[in-house]
Protein backbone atom coordinates (compact mmCIF):
# COMPACT_ATOMS: atom_id res chain seq x y z
CA UNK A 1 0.00 0.00 0.00
CA UNK A 2 1.09 3.45 -1.01
CA UNK A 3 0.43 6.97 0.61
CA UNK A 4 -0.34 7.70 3.82
CA UNK A 5 -3.13 10.03 3.75
CA UNK A 6 -6.83 8.89 5.23
CA UNK A 7 -8.28 6.81 2.08
CA UNK A 8 -5.49 5.96 -0.17
CA UNK A 9 -6.14 4.64 -3.92
CA UNK A 10 -3.78 2.50 -5.62
CA UNK A 11 -3.63 1.42 -9.71
CA UNK A 12 -7.40 1.72 -9.47
CA UNK A 13 -9.29 0.12 -12.35
CA UNK A 14 -12.91 -0.01 -12.91
CA UNK A 15 -15.07 -1.97 -15.22
CA UNK A 16 -18.57 -1.68 -16.17
CA UNK A 17 -18.84 -5.00 -18.28
CA UNK A 18 -15.93 -4.83 -20.46
CA UNK A 19 -15.73 -0.93 -21.13
CA UNK A 20 -12.87 0.11 -18.56
CA UNK A 21 -14.04 3.70 -17.16
CA UNK A 22 -10.50 4.58 -14.81
CA UNK A 23 -7.28 3.30 -15.59
CA UNK A 24 -4.64 2.72 -13.12
CA UNK A 25 -5.24 5.47 -10.87
CA UNK A 26 -3.42 6.67 -7.53
CA UNK A 27 -3.24 9.35 -5.12
CA UNK A 28 -4.00 9.93 -1.74
CA UNK A 29 -6.64 11.82 0.23
CA UNK A 30 -5.21 13.82 3.00
CA UNK A 31 -6.81 14.10 6.02
CA UNK A 32 -8.51 17.37 7.29
CA UNK A 33 -8.11 18.54 4.14
CA UNK A 34 -10.27 19.29 1.02
CA UNK A 35 -9.90 17.59 -1.93
CA UNK A 36 -11.48 18.17 -5.16
CA UNK A 37 -11.62 15.72 -8.05
CA UNK A 38 -12.34 17.71 -11.24
CA UNK A 39 -12.74 16.54 -15.17
CA UNK A 40 -14.87 16.33 -18.23
CA UNK A 41 -18.30 14.77 -18.31
CA UNK A 42 -17.97 11.14 -18.38
CA UNK A 43 -14.29 11.16 -17.59
CA UNK A 44 -15.00 8.71 -14.48
CA UNK A 45 -15.33 11.20 -11.47
CA UNK A 46 -18.62 9.51 -10.77
CA UNK A 47 -17.26 6.06 -11.06
CA UNK A 48 -14.35 6.96 -8.48
CA UNK A 49 -16.44 8.36 -6.03
CA UNK A 50 -18.51 5.09 -5.99
CA UNK A 51 -15.30 3.23 -5.13
CA UNK A 52 -14.64 6.20 -2.54
CA UNK A 53 -18.15 5.60 -0.48
CA UNK A 54 -18.48 1.89 -1.54
CA UNK A 55 -21.09 1.57 -3.79
CA UNK A 56 -18.79 -0.31 -6.39
CA UNK A 57 -16.27 -2.41 -5.03
CA UNK A 58 -12.79 -2.39 -5.70
CA UNK A 59 -10.06 -5.14 -5.96
CA UNK A 60 -7.86 -6.12 -2.92
CA UNK A 61 -4.92 -3.66 -3.13
CA UNK A 62 -6.70 -0.76 -5.04
CA UNK A 63 -8.23 1.06 -2.21
CA UNK A 64 -7.09 1.50 1.60
CA UNK A 65 -9.24 3.34 4.17
CA UNK A 66 -5.73 3.75 6.18
CA UNK A 67 -4.15 0.63 6.59
CA UNK A 68 -7.33 -1.44 5.91
CA UNK A 69 -7.62 -2.91 2.15
CA UNK A 70 -11.36 -1.74 1.56
CA UNK A 71 -11.64 -5.08 -0.69
CA UNK A 72 -11.79 -7.36 2.55
CA UNK A 73 -13.91 -5.33 4.79
CA UNK A 74 -16.80 -7.63 6.32
CA UNK A 75 -20.34 -6.60 6.45
CA UNK A 76 -19.74 -4.86 9.49
CA UNK A 77 -16.60 -3.17 8.89
CA UNK A 78 -18.67 -1.29 6.18
CA UNK A 79 -21.16 -0.70 8.31
CA UNK A 80 -18.26 0.89 10.75
CA UNK A 81 -17.25 2.81 7.67
CA UNK A 82 -20.56 4.19 6.26
CA UNK A 83 -21.04 5.47 9.58
CA UNK A 84 -18.11 7.41 9.91
CA UNK A 85 -19.10 8.82 6.22
CA UNK A 86 -21.70 11.32 4.61
CA UNK A 87 -22.35 11.64 0.97
CA UNK A 88 -24.29 14.62 -0.42
CA UNK A 89 -25.73 13.07 -4.01
CA UNK A 90 -26.25 14.88 -6.46
CA UNK A 91 -29.54 14.58 -6.96
CA UNK A 92 -29.85 15.25 -2.83
CA UNK A 93 -31.79 11.59 -2.78
CA UNK A 94 -34.23 13.21 0.03
CA UNK A 95 -36.86 11.02 0.75
CA UNK A 96 -40.08 12.58 -0.97
CA UNK A 97 -42.65 11.67 2.03
CA UNK A 98 -40.76 13.05 5.10
CA UNK A 99 -40.39 16.68 6.06
CA UNK A 100 -36.93 18.33 5.72
CA UNK A 101 -36.04 17.63 9.66
CA UNK A 102 -36.96 14.18 9.47
CA UNK A 103 -35.02 14.09 6.37
CA UNK A 104 -32.10 15.09 8.31
CA UNK A 105 -33.23 12.75 11.39
CA UNK A 106 -33.06 9.68 9.22
CA UNK A 107 -29.10 8.88 9.76
CA UNK A 108 -29.58 9.65 13.80
CA UNK A 109 -32.68 7.68 14.16
CA UNK A 110 -31.24 4.28 12.53
CA UNK A 111 -27.26 4.91 13.25
CA UNK A 112 -27.53 6.16 17.03
CA UNK A 113 -29.48 6.04 20.42
CA UNK A 114 -29.77 9.66 20.92
CA UNK A 115 -32.54 10.39 22.44
CA UNK A 116 -35.54 12.20 20.43
CA UNK A 117 -34.88 16.02 21.90
CA UNK A 118 -31.07 15.56 21.34
CA UNK A 119 -32.11 14.73 17.22
CA UNK A 120 -34.20 17.26 17.53
CA UNK A 121 -31.98 19.84 18.33
CA UNK A 122 -28.92 18.66 16.18
CA UNK A 123 -31.33 18.52 12.99
CA UNK A 124 -32.00 22.27 13.76
CA UNK A 125 -28.55 23.01 14.09
CA UNK A 126 -27.48 21.44 10.39
CA UNK A 127 -30.53 23.22 9.29
CA UNK A 128 -28.95 26.12 10.32
CA UNK A 129 -25.79 25.45 8.92
CA UNK A 130 -27.15 25.17 5.51
CA UNK A 131 -29.32 27.98 5.71
CA UNK A 132 -33.12 25.89 6.03
CA UNK A 133 -33.65 27.12 9.67
CA UNK A 134 -37.21 27.93 8.71
CA UNK A 135 -37.97 24.79 6.34
CA UNK A 136 -37.80 22.18 8.60
CA UNK A 137 -41.61 21.12 8.31
CA UNK A 138 -41.29 21.59 4.60
CA UNK A 139 -41.67 18.82 2.47
CA UNK A 140 -39.20 18.36 -0.08
CA UNK A 141 -41.27 18.95 -3.43
CA UNK A 142 -42.02 22.58 -1.88
CA UNK A 143 -38.12 23.46 -2.15
CA UNK A 144 -36.60 24.47 -4.65
CA UNK A 145 -33.75 22.46 -6.58
CA UNK A 146 -31.20 24.45 -4.63
CA UNK A 147 -32.70 23.72 -1.28
CA UNK A 148 -33.05 20.24 -1.91
CA UNK A 149 -29.43 20.23 -2.33
CA UNK A 150 -28.94 21.90 1.13
CA UNK A 151 -31.24 20.00 2.66
CA UNK A 152 -29.27 17.03 1.65
CA UNK A 153 -26.21 18.39 2.57
CA UNK A 154 -27.58 18.91 6.74
CA UNK A 155 -28.52 15.19 6.22
CA UNK A 156 -25.54 14.41 5.11
CA UNK A 157 -24.00 16.18 8.31
CA UNK A 158 -26.13 14.91 10.67
CA UNK A 159 -23.56 12.36 11.88
CA UNK A 160 -20.86 14.45 12.41
CA UNK A 161 -18.98 12.26 9.83
CA UNK A 162 -15.55 12.37 9.94
CA UNK A 163 -15.31 12.19 5.60
CA UNK A 164 -17.58 13.76 3.78
CA UNK A 165 -18.26 13.34 -0.16
CA UNK A 166 -19.93 15.66 -2.20
CA UNK A 167 -20.87 15.28 -5.59
CA UNK A 168 -21.55 18.38 -7.54
CA UNK A 169 -22.68 20.68 -4.93
CA UNK A 170 -22.88 24.09 -6.74
CA UNK A 171 -25.02 22.09 -9.43
CA UNK A 172 -28.65 23.74 -9.74
CA UNK A 173 -27.73 26.41 -7.05
CA UNK A 174 -27.19 30.40 -7.99
CA UNK A 175 -23.15 32.04 -7.41
CA UNK A 176 -24.40 33.51 -3.72
CA UNK A 177 -26.02 30.30 -2.59
CA UNK A 178 -22.69 28.24 -4.69
CA UNK A 179 -20.07 31.01 -2.45
CA UNK A 180 -22.01 29.95 1.22
CA UNK A 181 -22.33 26.25 0.63
CA UNK A 182 -18.26 27.16 -0.56
CA UNK A 183 -17.51 29.07 2.80
CA UNK A 184 -19.47 25.98 4.92
CA UNK A 185 -17.35 22.89 3.30
CA UNK A 186 -14.10 24.79 4.73
CA UNK A 187 -15.76 26.05 8.20
CA UNK A 188 -16.55 22.09 8.27
CA UNK A 189 -13.19 21.35 7.68
CA UNK A 190 -11.57 24.04 10.36
CA UNK A 191 -14.31 23.30 13.19
CA UNK A 192 -14.82 19.79 12.91
CA UNK A 193 -11.58 18.85 10.94
CA UNK A 194 -13.63 16.93 8.52
CA UNK A 195 -11.97 15.12 5.66
CA UNK A 196 -13.89 16.49 2.63
CA UNK A 197 -14.05 15.10 -0.85
CA UNK A 198 -15.65 16.99 -3.69
CA UNK A 199 -16.25 16.21 -7.09
CA UNK A 200 -17.25 19.16 -9.52
CA UNK A 201 -17.24 20.69 -12.15
CA UNK A 202 -16.97 24.36 -10.88
CA UNK A 203 -12.95 25.81 -11.32
CA UNK A 204 -13.78 28.94 -9.48
CA UNK A 205 -15.20 27.00 -6.49
CA UNK A 206 -12.25 24.03 -6.41
CA UNK A 207 -9.56 26.76 -6.57
CA UNK A 208 -11.44 28.59 -4.10
CA UNK A 209 -11.64 25.51 -1.55
CA UNK A 210 -9.28 22.73 -2.52
CA UNK A 211 -6.40 21.77 -0.42
CA UNK A 212 -5.69 19.04 -3.33
CA UNK A 213 -7.17 19.11 -7.01
CA UNK A 214 -7.24 16.11 -8.94
CA UNK A 215 -7.70 16.02 -13.10
CA UNK A 216 -8.99 13.14 -14.60
CA UNK A 217 -9.32 12.62 -17.97
CA UNK A 218 -11.30 9.74 -20.10
CA UNK A 219 -10.23 7.38 -17.12
CA UNK A 220 -6.70 8.87 -16.26
CA UNK A 221 -6.01 10.56 -13.76
CA UNK A 222 -3.95 14.00 -15.66
CA UNK A 223 -2.71 15.51 -12.58
CA UNK A 224 -2.21 15.89 -8.95
CA UNK A 225 -1.69 18.79 -6.73
CA UNK A 226 -2.61 22.34 -5.04
CA UNK A 227 -4.58 24.62 -6.71
CA UNK A 228 -1.69 26.08 -7.93
CA UNK A 229 0.50 23.59 -8.87
CA UNK A 230 -2.62 22.22 -11.07
CA UNK A 231 -3.08 25.52 -12.90
CA UNK A 232 0.79 25.73 -13.48
CA UNK A 233 0.64 22.07 -15.65
CA UNK A 234 1.86 21.50 -19.21
CA UNK A 235 -0.68 19.01 -19.96
CA UNK A 236 -2.48 19.93 -22.44
CA UNK A 237 -5.74 18.45 -21.36
CA UNK A 238 -5.53 20.08 -18.19
CA UNK A 239 -4.65 23.30 -19.56
CA UNK A 240 -7.71 22.85 -22.38
CA UNK A 241 -9.96 22.21 -19.25
CA UNK A 242 -9.16 25.00 -17.09
CA UNK A 243 -9.23 27.24 -19.75
CA UNK A 244 -12.45 26.23 -20.47
CA UNK A 245 -11.66 25.05 -24.69
CA UNK A 246 -14.23 23.01 -26.21
CA UNK A 247 -13.22 19.96 -27.92
CA UNK A 248 -15.28 21.59 -30.96
CA UNK A 249 -11.74 23.36 -31.71
CA UNK A 250 -10.23 19.68 -31.47
CA UNK A 251 -12.34 17.85 -33.37
CA UNK A 252 -10.69 16.11 -36.67
CA UNK A 253 -13.23 17.79 -39.36
CA UNK A 254 -11.45 15.78 -42.16
CA UNK A 255 -12.30 12.76 -40.67
CA UNK A 256 -15.68 14.37 -40.08
CA UNK A 257 -16.56 15.39 -43.10
CA UNK A 258 -15.12 12.05 -44.41
CA UNK A 259 -17.89 9.95 -42.34
CA UNK A 260 -20.78 12.46 -42.79
CA UNK A 261 -20.64 12.93 -47.16
CA UNK A 262 -17.61 10.41 -47.77
CA UNK A 263 -15.15 13.02 -48.85
CA UNK A 264 -12.97 15.86 -47.38
CA UNK A 265 -12.37 19.45 -47.60
CA UNK A 266 -11.83 20.53 -50.99
CA UNK A 267 -8.37 21.39 -51.83
CA UNK B 1 -11.38 7.96 14.36
CA UNK B 2 -10.29 7.80 17.72
CA UNK B 3 -12.55 8.86 20.62
CA UNK B 4 -11.70 9.49 24.35
CA UNK B 5 -15.25 8.77 26.29
CA UNK B 6 -16.39 11.80 28.54
CA UNK B 7 -16.10 11.21 31.96
CA UNK B 8 -17.51 12.90 34.48
CA UNK B 9 -14.91 13.67 36.89
CA UNK B 10 -16.14 16.10 39.64
CA UNK B 11 -19.20 17.70 40.76
CA UNK B 12 -18.66 20.27 43.05
CA UNK B 13 -21.29 21.95 44.84
CA UNK B 14 -19.31 25.25 45.96
CA UNK B 15 -22.74 25.97 47.97
CA UNK B 16 -26.65 25.64 47.56
CA UNK B 17 -26.31 27.68 44.80
CA UNK B 18 -23.15 27.54 42.52
CA UNK B 19 -21.86 23.98 41.35
CA UNK B 20 -19.02 23.49 38.87
CA UNK B 21 -18.44 20.21 36.51
CA UNK B 22 -15.41 19.37 35.42
CA UNK B 23 -15.34 17.35 32.06
CA UNK B 24 -12.51 15.77 30.23
CA UNK B 25 -11.81 13.98 26.85
CA UNK B 26 -14.16 13.97 23.77
CA UNK B 27 -17.47 15.34 24.27
CA UNK B 28 -18.91 13.69 21.33
CA UNK B 29 -21.80 11.12 20.80
CA UNK B 30 -20.92 8.31 21.93
CA UNK B 31 -20.42 9.89 25.52
CA UNK B 32 -23.65 12.03 25.34
CA UNK B 33 -26.52 9.46 25.93
CA UNK B 34 -24.92 9.04 29.47
CA UNK B 35 -23.52 12.27 30.33
CA UNK B 36 -26.70 14.01 29.35
CA UNK B 37 -29.08 12.27 31.63
CA UNK B 38 -26.70 13.08 34.50
CA UNK B 39 -26.41 16.92 33.43
CA UNK B 40 -29.86 17.35 33.22
CA UNK B 41 -30.67 15.80 36.74
CA UNK B 42 -27.98 18.16 37.70
CA UNK B 43 -29.93 21.10 35.90
CA UNK B 44 -33.23 20.45 37.82
CA UNK B 45 -31.25 21.10 41.16
CA UNK B 46 -31.68 24.89 40.51
CA UNK B 47 -28.45 25.59 40.60
CA UNK B 48 -28.45 29.94 40.43
CA UNK B 49 -24.67 29.25 38.27
CA UNK B 50 -23.40 26.04 36.88
CA UNK B 51 -20.09 26.16 35.19
CA UNK B 52 -18.92 23.26 33.04
CA UNK B 53 -15.27 23.17 32.96
CA UNK B 54 -14.38 22.03 28.89
CA UNK B 55 -10.51 23.13 29.61
CA UNK B 56 -9.77 19.45 28.94
CA UNK B 57 -12.06 18.25 26.76
CA UNK B 58 -10.37 17.97 23.60
CA UNK B 59 -13.50 17.59 20.96
CA UNK B 60 -16.91 18.08 20.49
CA UNK B 61 -19.46 17.56 18.52
CA UNK B 62 -23.02 18.13 17.63
CA UNK B 63 -24.44 15.98 20.07
CA UNK B 64 -22.43 17.49 22.78
CA UNK B 65 -23.74 20.86 21.52
CA UNK B 66 -27.17 19.72 21.96
CA UNK B 67 -26.58 18.41 25.23
CA UNK B 68 -25.36 21.93 25.96
CA UNK B 69 -28.25 23.22 24.59
CA UNK B 70 -30.63 21.11 26.75
CA UNK B 71 -28.96 22.34 30.02
CA UNK B 72 -28.73 25.57 29.33
CA UNK B 73 -32.56 25.60 28.49
CA UNK B 74 -33.57 24.01 31.71
CA UNK B 75 -31.27 26.32 33.70
CA UNK B 76 -32.91 29.38 32.15
CA UNK B 77 -36.81 27.91 32.30
CA UNK B 78 -35.28 28.10 36.25
CA UNK B 79 -33.99 31.31 37.04
CA UNK B 80 -30.28 29.83 36.32
CA UNK B 81 -27.08 30.84 34.60
CA UNK B 82 -24.94 28.56 32.73
CA UNK B 83 -21.15 29.35 32.32
CA UNK B 84 -19.31 27.68 29.96
CA UNK B 85 -15.46 27.86 31.20
CA UNK B 86 -11.73 27.16 29.74
CA UNK B 87 -12.86 26.80 25.95
CA UNK B 88 -10.20 26.38 23.61
CA UNK B 89 -9.42 25.30 19.79
CA UNK B 90 -11.76 22.79 18.24
CA UNK B 91 -14.44 23.18 21.37
CA UNK B 92 -14.86 27.39 20.81
CA UNK B 93 -14.42 26.96 17.11
CA UNK B 94 -17.83 24.70 17.32
CA UNK B 95 -19.71 27.33 20.10
CA UNK B 96 -19.06 29.87 17.87
CA UNK B 97 -20.05 27.70 14.38
CA UNK B 98 -23.46 26.75 16.06
CA UNK B 99 -23.75 30.50 17.43
CA UNK B 100 -24.36 29.64 20.57
CA UNK B 101 -21.55 32.36 21.77
CA UNK B 102 -24.25 34.89 21.29
CA UNK B 103 -26.54 33.22 24.07
CA UNK B 104 -24.35 31.25 26.09
CA UNK B 105 -21.65 32.52 28.64
CA UNK B 106 -18.27 31.76 28.20
CA UNK B 107 -15.27 32.48 30.36
CA UNK B 108 -11.45 31.34 30.03
CA UNK B 109 -11.68 29.67 33.41
CA UNK B 110 -13.64 28.25 35.99
CA UNK B 111 -12.19 30.82 39.01
CA UNK B 112 -13.27 33.66 35.95
CA UNK B 113 -16.90 31.89 35.91
CA UNK B 114 -17.01 32.26 39.65
CA UNK B 115 -16.45 35.61 40.40
CA UNK B 116 -18.51 36.74 36.59
CA UNK B 117 -15.40 38.47 35.59
CA UNK B 118 -16.18 37.07 32.03
CA UNK B 119 -17.76 37.82 28.95
CA UNK B 120 -21.86 37.76 28.99
CA UNK B 121 -24.06 38.86 31.03
CA UNK B 122 -25.95 37.43 33.54
CA UNK B 123 -29.37 36.37 31.55
CA UNK B 124 -31.08 34.46 34.48
CA UNK B 125 -32.56 37.67 35.80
Amino acid sequence: MKGQGLINVSGLNSFYGNHQVLYDVEFSIPRHQVTVIMGVSGCGKSTLLRHLIGLKPSYPGQLFLEHQDMAKLDAREWGCYRRRIGVLFQSSALFNSLTVAENVAVPLRVHSRLPQETIRIICQIKLHLVGLSSFGEYMPSQLSGGMRKRAGLARALAMDPEILFVDEPSSGLDPITAAGLDELLLALRDALGVTIIVVTHELESAIRIANQMLVLDKGRLLVVGTPQEVQNSNDERVMQFLRRISDQQLTDTETYLAGLVGRRTKP
Amino acid sequence: MQSNAVVLIDVRWLNTQQAVVDLHGDLRMAAVASLRKRLLQLARKNPRILVLNLATVQTIDTAGIAMLVEVFRILQTRGGRLILAGLHNQVLKMVQLTHLDKVMDMCDSVEAALTSDCRGQDRSS
